[in-house]
């Protein structure tokens, strides 16, 4: 399949390994796929399709939360092959989804050909394995093989790969890493050898290499074998708990298994959380720890993005992504405090120490600088981050972190907000010169999403502190007051929210009037025409329709998507996987399903041209969003999760298994009816009416579903 | 046989000194014989200045060819027909010299290379390179997308360095500097990063035609840019197919009406 064509081909279907992503590997497209095949977990990744001495690549192991001086995600090569021969023509690789494993298949000009197996250990993450097996012609000189004995060496004439150590910052952000491999030989029976190599990654401590060294001879110790059983049972777990099938649709369905497939492999062990320690806190950068791109910066990607889908199907894993902002409150106070307000303001990009780290310009694509103003005024952040945090209370029931970290951040947010909005003398509430997810207009006034966000915040924050008596109820019934006179831009004549004040003088331009969407729309027609028109960047008030729709106006979603909709240029890889999802929800399936494809296929098959720079994170959730929020209708509340599934016949069958406060729930639609398999008891709402229970039913009747 | 050589095709105008000294240069860089050709004004009467110049780069042995663009000084205009015989005819890459542009300086220089994403037009650049143009210094690559080719996520400048890198992977790009990436009409943004970047000279791959409108980029840095261009003659049609990745994955995204 070539990996630059997202056709669908219906002749294929019935020969698609829905379970593995393969490709044959040409120079032209090594690196994209590089990245497709990166194999990692929570602590590290690997990403390498190189030989030894190649230096046309982008291989590298990445480690969690480990940045250099400049805030960049260090990354170093710790696996390599060597070949006594050059290649053979393409080689192969196979990305097995089930097991986690990558094979990679190399022929050599000398006839002999190398397949080599790799995971990171999902049992322990801290752990990789890389198996290598050479068939066909022996004796080579120059192969990493340096003898055929049977007997593994003592520890002390281990062979050890030392990868470079990060810079240590300050006392209080370190992070150091370091990478150890320690190689032996496994002779065959058949006269061919395995040659195995374990790394181990350790960062944080005082002496790292010692402790990387003692988790190889530990994980030896173990035997390959164990390692690679323990390894396959945790993905036998996983996909237990997590997984979409589309009877109609096998490609499709391979697609968004590769997201889930990406999001499942963040899983950090379910240690008990101490409140009185730091716990292990996950940073996940937009892309991942699959490439450079964005050298590892956290923006709201991961909160918006990629941590509602953990926050399903590995709770402990999304807390951690939450501790991430947790660990850096600190420093949002001080923004805050800076700015003379009270509360915390969280940063458009952060990194190491939670400091604003957005770059103030870049070069646009006709040479010349363009001011980057998201730093300053991209503020739905510190609302994004409480929306996270809520949604994940309700998936996970997370009381406990509710009442501590998530109250917290809740409140601090909230304080932030009443500082920062103007009240106006007829009692509205605005907030001024703001950037919302529409970033080609800048400098605007009371931007829908952003302003419906900070209501959330602020009845959400009201709401929590009641519960837990945490703050006065004069402050609390304040943010009430201000949330209800946050003015959102609805007009109830036409139905239509203003996306931001003045947004409807703007020159009325379609973004067909500039080019096909998705595009770059402020390249083509500059940053001073783009702003002057209604072409938007990305789904800005049906962002708010997606996140909060019970905030929004519900009978309104066709008529904000109708004038959204063709205005959007979809110049953002986070915009295909929402629209889908609005789509579905407005019930226009053709369409949706158009851009859940390019959603799903957007790295695949390197639509964008970077994905040799990594995975994008914020669509791989995404993805799971638009099956779970879009195509079922899927919404975890406080007590109940809601259902209203929106699935066109195209798909066939559709079953989706997801977690829901530790439960497993399957929800399988076929045609006209539906039905709920949970671990547990639970309790679905379906046009207004709850039901609770293990197994339950629903019927589609004149369009409408309701209990069976 | 002997050496390679560097043909110096020179007149009495002011730039003939500039035409010596470039030849000069290039030779010394390559280990080639210059080889001095003059051209006669009278001759232009009857010709044979032309078939003197394009007969003396078509001898075995002549690896380059350097030239003025034309007499005249001090305003834009067109090449003069020696030189635009030879352009036109040359199998071996010829450098061109405005009227104003001062001669290639002693290596290293920096030379920007514009590169339409071709394959016919990588594979003459990069022969070039390796020949003749490598031992001169380093190149800045140059490439313009246009409305249709152009990546439909740029929001940042790490989208940016992604693509670039990603395309002087894809393009074979071996240079020292980054690729630089931008959005026009070819020929004008040419002209301008001739402006911001200041180099010491342009290497431009064309397929030898000026009919039917083509080879704008040729005429207008010949005419404009002022400084020292090396014309790579690239052999067969010209390939329309532009920057095929990114065109290619454009033309096959979705399109949406967006409303019922």
């Amino acid at each position: 399949m070539d990996v630059l064509s997202p056709t669908r081909d219906d002749q294929l279907e019935s020969s698609v390994d829905a379970w593995a992503i393969s490709r044959d590997v040409t120079g032209r497209d090594r690196r994209a796929i590089e990245t497709l095949t990166s194999v990692g977990g929570p602590a590290w990744s690997v990403r390498d399709l190189s030989v030894e001495d190649e230096v046309d690549s982008r291989a590298a192991a990445f480690v969690a939360g480990c940045y250099d001086h400049a805030d960049v995600l260090i990354g170093h090569r710790p696996w390599t092959i060597r070949l006594a021969a050059g290649r053979a023509g393409p080689e192969r690789v196979r990305l097995d989804l089930r097991h986690g494993v990558l094979e990679r298949t190399v022929e050599a000009t000398d006839g002999s050909t190398l397949v080599e197996h790799r995971f990171v250990s999902a049992a322990d993450p801290m752990i990789g394995v890389q198996r290598i097996r050479r068939l066909g012609p022996s004796g080579h000189e120059g192969e990493q093989v340096r003898d055929c004995d049977s007997t593994p060496p003592a520890a002390r004439d281990l062979e050890w790969s030392r990868v470079e150590t990060a810079v240590r910052i300050d006392d209080e952000w370190c992070s150091t890493a370091i990478v150890s491999c320690d190689a032996h030989v496994e002779a065959r029976a058949d006269g061919d050898h395995d040659h195995v190599r374990i790394a181990a990654v350790a960062s944080g401590g005082p002496d790292v290499e010692a402790e990387a060294r003692r988790r190889v001879l530990m994980a030896r110790r173990r035997g390959i074998p164990e390692l690679e059983r323990a390894h396959r049972r945790v993905w036998r777990r996983r996909w237990a708990g997590a997984d979409t099938e589309f009877d109609g649709d096998r490609e499709l369905e391979r697609s968004v298994r590769f997201a889930t497939y990406r999001l499942l492999e963040l899983e950090c062990p379910d240690v008990p959380v101490d409140e009185s320690n730091t716990p292990a806190e996950l940073a996940l950068g937009a892309r991942g720890l699959t490439g450079t791109a964005y050298r590892g910066h956290v923006f709201w990607d991961t909160d918006v993005f990629a941590l509602p889908a953990l926050s399903s199907l590995a709770p402990a894993t999304a807390r951690r992504l939450l501790d991430y902002r947790w660990n850096r409150l600190g420093t949002a106070v001080a923004r805050a405090r800076a700015e003379g307000r009270p509360g915390a303001r969280f940063p458009w990009e952060s990194a190491t120490t939670g400091l604003e780290v957005t770059p103030t310009e870049m070069i646009g694509l006709d040479g010349r600088p363009i001011e980057i103003l998201t730093g300053k005024l991209e503020l739905h952040i510190t609302a994004d981050i409480a929306w996270a945090i809520w949604n994940h209370v309700n998936w996970s029931g997370d009381e406990r972190y509710l009442a501590t970290r998530g109250l917290r951040l809740l409140v601090e947010a909230a304080r932030y907000w009443t500082a920062r909005v103007e009240l106006d003398g007829d009692g509205s509430v605005h907030v001024r010169d703001v950037i919302g997810p529409d970033e080609y207009h800048v400098h605007v006034d009371d931007n829908t999403f952003t302003n419906v966000m900070i209501r959330h915040n602020l009845e959400i924050a009201a709401r929590v502190a009641a519960r837990f008596e945490a703050v006065d109820a004069s402050e609390r019934a304040r943010w009430l007051d201000l949330a209800d006179a946050l003015v959102d831009g609805f007009d109830r004549a036409t139905g239509r929210y203003e996306q931001f004040t003045g947004y409807f003088a703007l020159d009325d331009v379609l973004a067909t009037g500039i080019a096909p969407p998705p595009m770059s729309a402020d390249a083509l027609v500059g940053t001073d025409v783009i702003r002057r028109i209604q072409v938007i960047k990305q789904p800005d008030v049906l962002m708010a329709y997606h996140l909060v729709p019970h905030l929004m106006d519900g009978a309104s979603l066709d008529a904000n998507i109708d004038h959204y909709h063709p205005r959007t240029a979809h110049g953002s890889s986070l915009s295909p996987a929402i629209a889908a999802a609005c789509l579905f929800r407005a019930r226009r399936t053709e369409d949706a399903m158009r851009w859940l494809r390019l959603a799903a296929d957007l790295d695949l098959c390197d639509v964008t041209g970077t994905t040799p720079g990594g995975l994008h994170l914020a669509t791989i959730g995404g993805v799971w969003q638009a099956v779970t929020y879009g195509v079922l209708g899927i919404r975890a509340r406080e007590s109940d999760l809601l259902l209203d599934p929106v699935v066109p016949d195209e798909l066939g069958r559709v079953s989706h298994r997801f977690g829901y406060r530790r439960r497993v729930v399957t929800v399988e639609v076929d045609g006209d009816h539906a039905t709920i398999e949970s671990s547990g008891p639970v309790t679905i709402t379906v046009a207004g009416e709850a039901r609770t229970g293990r197994s339950l039913r629903i019927e589609r009747v004149g369009g409408v579903w309701q209990w069976a | 046989m002997g050496m390679s050589r560097v043909l110096a095709a020179v007149d009495d105008s002011p730039i003939a000194d500039a035409v010596r000294r470039t030849a000069h240069t290039v030779a010394t860089a390559v280990g080639a014989e210059v080889e001095e050709v003059s051209v006669v004004p009278d001759a232009s009467v009857d010709g044979r200045d032309v078939d003197l110049v394009c007969g003396a780069l078509a001898t075995d042995g002549v690896i380059a060819g350097v030239l003025g663009a034309r007499r005249l000084r001090g305003r834009h205009g067109p090449l003069g027909h020696v030189a635009l015989a030879a352009v036109t005819r040359a199998n071996v890459p010829l450098i061109v010299l405005p009227p104003d542009a001062a001669p290639l300086r002693t290596p290293p220089v920096r030379l920007l290379a514009p590169l339409d994403g071709t394959p016919a037009t990588e594979r003459a650049i990069w022969a070039v390179v390796r020949d003749l143009v490598g031992a001169l210094g380093d190149l800045v690559v140059l490439h313009v997308f246009d409305e249709r080719s152009v990546p439909m996520f740029v929001t940042s400048d790490e989208d940016r360095r992604i693509l670039a890198e990603e395309w002087s992977h894809e393009h074979g790009v071996v240079s020292s500097e980054p690729v630089v990436l931008r959005l026009g009409r070819p020929a004008e943004t040419v002209l301008e990063v001739v402006r911001e970047l200041g180099p010491d000279g342009l290497v431009l791959g064309w397929h030898r035609r000026f009919d039917d409108g083509r080879a704008e980029v040729v005429r207008r840095a010949l005419s404009e840019a002022g400084v020292p261009i090396v014309l790579v003659p690239v052999n067969g049609e010209p390939d329309t197919s532009g920057d095929d990745a990114h065109g290619e994955r454009r033309r096959v995204t979705t399109e949406t009406e967006g409303s019922r």
